[in-house]
């Protein structure tokens, strides 16, 4: 007997299916190729209002497939440590307190909402230490954005962003 | 073991209007992208305020507290209740250890879909029960 023939994994279809048009796939496989840090400044604190990113051409839809997303906790949990409490720029990192009242908008071309994320998901400490898996293949950076249902989150802290993605191959 | 993969996804709404009485179905509000039957679900998530304070149409959310207290029944488009009275607290991701629940792919009736209160108490008028729809569209 072949001693390298490994044996078959038994699937069931519902599961197949699930695998095959990318709904799910395992939680402990990597969460993409590369990884961007993104932050998004709040230079006002106004309810309701829209938070554009700055454009990141390589994170468009056009350049990069999107497979997961992370709020980077400022640090401040002791079930978790090791966040991000001062960003690149020096700056303080967005209270992860705050992070209930914020959703993330992710947007297209024609600005459709492809996916509307509160931020509170996107944050690893919340979900047993699992990354938010998500497969966007057409949204436009510059058109997603974060808005807040209170005006009362802190100025001048940033909120930090991993962005995992995969580069589209192109010709 | 697998996680979701959220490919789309929409905050949906059911608001406790009036008095809230346990029994009483209280429908999702309506979302003209996704009440067309046009939406088919793989998966959903439930929030309590612990997650989300204040939905984006400055709706208050059910406190962590009263979440045992609700269940959700989701209707596809031949108006069969594919997930009947769900607990909303078996809905909250975090008390999942972060997986996210998947149910078998179906077209959503989302204006006939409702949520139920087993128990008032606690719950005032106008909080809303929220769940974020993981979805693909028809066709798609």
């Amino acid at each position: 007997m072949n001693q390298n023939v490994q044996p078959q994994r038994l699937i069931s279809p519902l599961v197949q299916h699930f695998l095959d048009k990318k709904y799910c796939r395992n939680y402990t496989g990597v969460e993409g190729e590369k990884c961007q840090l993104v932050l998004l400044p709040f230079p006002s604190q106004n309810y309701q209002q829209a938070y554009y990113f700055a454009p990141q051409t390589m994170l468009d839809g056009d350049n990069a497939i999107i497979t997961a997303l992370e709020v980077l906790p400022d640090n401040s949990s002791e079930l978790y440590p090791g966040g991000l409490s001062t960003l690149p720029t020096g700056q303080t990192n967005f209270p992860s307190s705050y992070l209930d009242r914020g959703v993330l908008y992710m947007s297209n071309l024609r600005r459709e909402i492809i996916a509307e994320l509160p931020l509170s998901i996107l944050n690893r400490n919340n979900n047993g230490n699992k990354p938010c898996f998500v497969h966007f293949t057409d949204q436009v950076w510059q058109n997603c954005y974060v808005q807040f249902v209170s005006n009362t989150f802190p100025p001048n802290q940033p909120l930090a962003i991993n962005v995992w993605y995969v580069e589209k191959q192109h010709n | 073991m697998n996680n979701l993969i959220i490919k789309r996804s929409q905050l949906v709404e059911a608001q406790f209007v009036g008095t809230p009485a346990a029994g009483k179905k209280y429908q999702f509000t309506e979302v003209p992208n996704i009440s067309r039957n046009n939406i088919i679900i793989y998966g959903f998530e439930a929030f309590s305020a612990a997650q989300l304070s204040v939905t984006p149409n400055n709706n208050t959310v059910i406190a962590a507290a009263d979440t045992d207290q609700i269940c959700v029944t989701l209707v596809d488009s031949e108006n069969r209740e594919r997930i009947y009275q769900l607990p909303y607290y078996t809905a909250i991701r975090s008390l999942n250890g972060g997986f996210v629940l998947m149910v078998q792919p179906f077209v959503l009736n989302l204006t006939r879909s409702y949520v139920q209160l087993t128990d008032a108490t606690g719950v005032s008028t106008n909080e809303v029960a929220c769940i974020n729809l993981y979805y693909s569209i028809v066709g798609e």
